[in-house]
């Protein structure tokens, strides 16, 4: 059988309405305006440099003794976690009876071009624990740590663990050599001292560039053929151009940073072998003793599953558990059905161990 | 005086309908001539057949394309409705493609040729052209025939223009020029081998003269320029062979259709199709050594013509007693380490303070608490509660004199045990 029915007269008629939707929906744009993004309001608590930590309002009288500190990656906009009513993380954490910090590290400039993973980690996360372990008078708080800010989260609780009472991984690499590692692939013949060594910071441009790499045809033109039918519906709209907002709003990377965790974690994946130094201390995953829950995404292609779960084979911690969603890497954040299982989830954990 | 009836926001609403009633205009024309024309089969090149309706559909939308978008308001979206009107026209491309595949069918069907046979022999035709394009220098001919598998190539320019290194392209120039012209009166003083061999010998001779340094930086760049353009066309052959793979998938997944007898029935779907094929081949080939290698050779090769123009501007700077990056870079430098030694002088200062502070011992204390073994503590008080349950059921059970006693022993000895477990 001929593998078509479509007729010359239904060809051009689907695409003189696809065209006379795409008309409409230029029209919705010029009426939407700026998107908001962030519904959860917060107040700023300390502030060091461009890394600013934030203090969400809790949602309950009594929020939970112990605040939890979401520290998200130097890659994209934390505010993928709070990106809108009723697709937020944060929104759900707070809703549990969480008491939710945020590090947000704004936007590196050619000045913080020398800061090192160890700046990042033993200074700035060190620093923002400090700070509401004060204002709280704790000891140790949770710690809550998101794709590249879990690897750090992992990293700070094995130089400090007297700090972290529990330890949250989301979608976090610990092992970057498995099987359909994609990215580790690409970086692994990339001469990083030559990149960073002429570019300083490392362009946000060149990491949206590679993020599109991975699927360059959906994710270049695709995904907009498929907005143009529900592009007259300002709020499907404005829903799309939050999430096209925080895709392209990529920070450039402070280049000593970049240098060390391509160099260490991609491309040499010393992590695992416990070879990592930041500043003086080097990083041993079995130092790790606190309870541990690590929450990954069986679809997520950046980071596979055997990435994040690779975590349980080489912290002490008698208390780990896992989390599985059915959903990609975005997804976990995002849809209705994360935000129904994994806040709660994460919320139920952190409260049953005090 | 007139007066002008609209403001800026009554201009924009005006375009937007215009936009509309001319769009309008020419679908009605195309969609005439088509309804007029279809179902009578293939006919001679006329004006009215539906190849010259389609085609004057497509001209009057590419004239609308060009004059109508995008938008000429300033919006925060403009990224976005780019991205939007160029997929919409790679969709339009594609269905003009599609058309004349279409036409051709239909045609040999016509002539009593079975379909899978005219579609086998056009997607090699089209596997061909593209395999011969990806050939020739840069790819340019496949992307612009294949535009959809092409977009690989157009994200990394659109990267690299961010990352400014332009530089002609010599060895295209000596490509076209068949090579190195001789000079005159010396003959084969260039000598064989291509255009690349030929610039990397004029760029390899010594430099002479008061100017020496100056002239080995720039033939430095221009060689690395050279790096840069191979490594382009490398990459580009590769994204070519993406776009052939494609295409075989796509030739196996209608013939797969075909004997399933599950059609397509909208431009859409076989578009959505079209991009599968693209996705999975391109997967194919980005998991591959050479890929990655390819790649990272074209990043590498594009920051090293940045690197050495890097070097040769700050050369220019400082001779014109002007701060450069090289010198920017040291002040960051310093920066940088004298902020770490301020936050750890801070940090000891703030310990030599708690230390002199009666709020030592309470922190000491609160210290102990937090890291007490808070677990060992609830497992003793269970195996107390333990204990005095049972010595409470031996009391209530036995009226026996000696045998208080002998509870006695046994929680003392329980006691010990516990003592020594903890």
């Amino acid at each position: 059988m001929f593998p078509f029915t479509i007729r010359p007269d239904q060809a051009v008629q689907e695409l003189v309405e696809f065209n006379q939707k795409l008309a409409a929906g230029i029209k919705t744009l010029q009426e939407v305006g700026p998107v908001e993004v962030g519904v959860s309001p917060k107040e700023e608590v300390y502030r060091e440099d461009k890394v600013v930590l934030y203090r969400f309002t809790p949602a309950v009288a009594q929020p939970h003794r112990v605040p939890v500190l979401v520290v998200y990656a130097l890659v994209n906009r934390p505010y993928m976690a709070d990106l809108q009513d009723g697709r937020s993380m944060i929104q759900g954490l707070l809703k549990e009876g969480m008491e939710v910090y945020l590090i947000d590290w704004g936007y590196p400039d050619g000045a913080d071009r020398y800061l090192t993973l160890d700046d990042y980690i033993n200074g700035y996360i060190h620093r923002a624990v400090e700070v509401i372990c004060e204002r709280h008078d704790l000891y140790r708080i949770n710690l809550l740590g998101i794709c590249q800010g879990g690897t750090f989260s992992t990293c700070y609780s094995a130089m400090h663990p007297d700090k972290v009472r529990n330890l949250v991984t989301m979608v976090t690499p610990i092992d970057f050599h498995t099987e359909g590692n994609l990215l580790a692939h690409w970086a692994s013949k990339l001469d990083v001292d030559l990149l960073t060594d002429t570019l300083g910071n490392i362009p946000g441009e060149l990491l949206n560039f590679t993020f599109l790499s991975m699927k360059p045809f959906q994710l270049t033109t695709q995904k907009y053929l498929d907005l143009v039918p529900i592009m007259d519906n300002p709020e499907k709209l404005k829903n799309f151009l939050r999430m096209e907002s925080w895709i392209f709003d990529s920070p450039d990377q402070a280049g000593e940073a970049f240098r060390q965790f391509i160099k260490d974690f991609f491309q040499n994946n010393r992590l695992i072998r416990g070879e990592v130094m930041m500043g003086q201390r080097r990083v041993d995953l079995s130092k790790i003793n606190m309870p541990v829950l690590n929450v990954f995404a069986t679809e997520d292609h950046l980071v596979p599953p055997e990435a994040s779960q690779a975590l349980k084979r080489y912290i002490s911690s008698k208390d780990y558990e896992e989390m599985a969603f059915q959903g990609g890497h975005i997804g976990i954040y995002v849809s209705g059905r994360a935000q129904r299982d994994i806040p709660p989830g994460i919320a139920k954990w952190l409260q049953a161990r005090g | 005086m007139a007066d002008f009836p609209s403001s800026p926001i009554d201009w924009v609403q005006g375009w937007t309908e215009i936009q509309q009633q001319a769009w309008k205009t020419w679908s009605g024309l195309a969609q005439d001539a088509v309804k007029r024309t279809a179902g009578m089969g293939h006919m001679p090149r006329d004006p009215f057949s539906p190849e010259a309706a389609m085609r004057m559909w497509q001209e009057g939308l590419s004239q609308w394309w060009n004059l109508f978008s995008p938008p000429p308001v300033e919006s925060p979206h403009q990224a976005f409705v780019r991205n939007t009107f160029s997929a919409g026209e790679n969709f339009l491309k594609m269905g003009g493609e599609v058309f004349k595949v279409f036409q051709e069918l239909h045609g040999k069907q016509q002539m009593g040729e079975e379909w899978t046979t005219t579609l086998n022999r056009i997607m090699e035709q089209a596997k061909d052209v593209l395999t011969q394009s990806t050939r020739m220098w840069g790819g340019d001919s496949a992307r612009q025939m294949m535009s959809l598998w092409g977009l690989p190539m157009e994200s990394w320019k659109n990267l690299s223009a961010q990352i400014p290194t332009e530089l002609p392209d010599l060895s295209r120039i000596f490509g076209q020029m068949g090579g190195m012209p001789p000079m005159m009166g010396m003959g084969s003083f260039m000598g064989a081998g291509s255009a690349n061999e030929q610039m990397d010998r004029i760029l390899s001779a010594p430099a002479l003269g008061y100017t020496r340094e100056m002239q080995e930086r720039q033939q430095e760049l221009m060689k690395y320029g050279l790096e840069y353009q191979q490594a382009l066309a490398d990459f580009s052959n590769i994204i070519g062979q993406v776009g052939v793979r494609a295409l075989t998938l796509l030739h196996q997944r209608l013939l797969e259709l075909g004997a399933s007898e599950k059609p397509l029935n909208s431009l859409k779907e076989l578009y959505d199709l079209w991009v599968d094929c693209g996705e999975q081949a391109h997967a194919e080939v980005a998991t591959q050594t050479s890929y990655a290698e390819s790649n990272a050779r074209l990043v590498n090769a594009m920051v090293k013509v940045r690197n050495q123009s890097q070097k040769m501007f700050d050369h220019a700077m400082a001779s014109m007693n002007l701060p450069n990056r090289q010198e920017l870079n040291t002040a960051h430098r310093s920066i940088t380490e004298m902020r770490r030694r301020v936050r750890e002088l801070e940090s000891q200062l703030r310990e030599v303070k708690r230390k002199g502070s009666n709020d030592e011992k309470v922190d000491a204390l609160r210290d102990d608490l937090e890291r007490g073994n808070l677990a060992g503590l609830r497992e003793e008080v269970d195996a107390l509660k333990e204990e005095v349950a049972l010595l409470k059921k031996v009391a209530a059970a036995s009226d026996d004199k000696p045998a208080p006693a002998a509870a006695a022993k046994k929680v003392t000895k329980s006691k010990s045990k516990a003592k020594d477990d903890s």
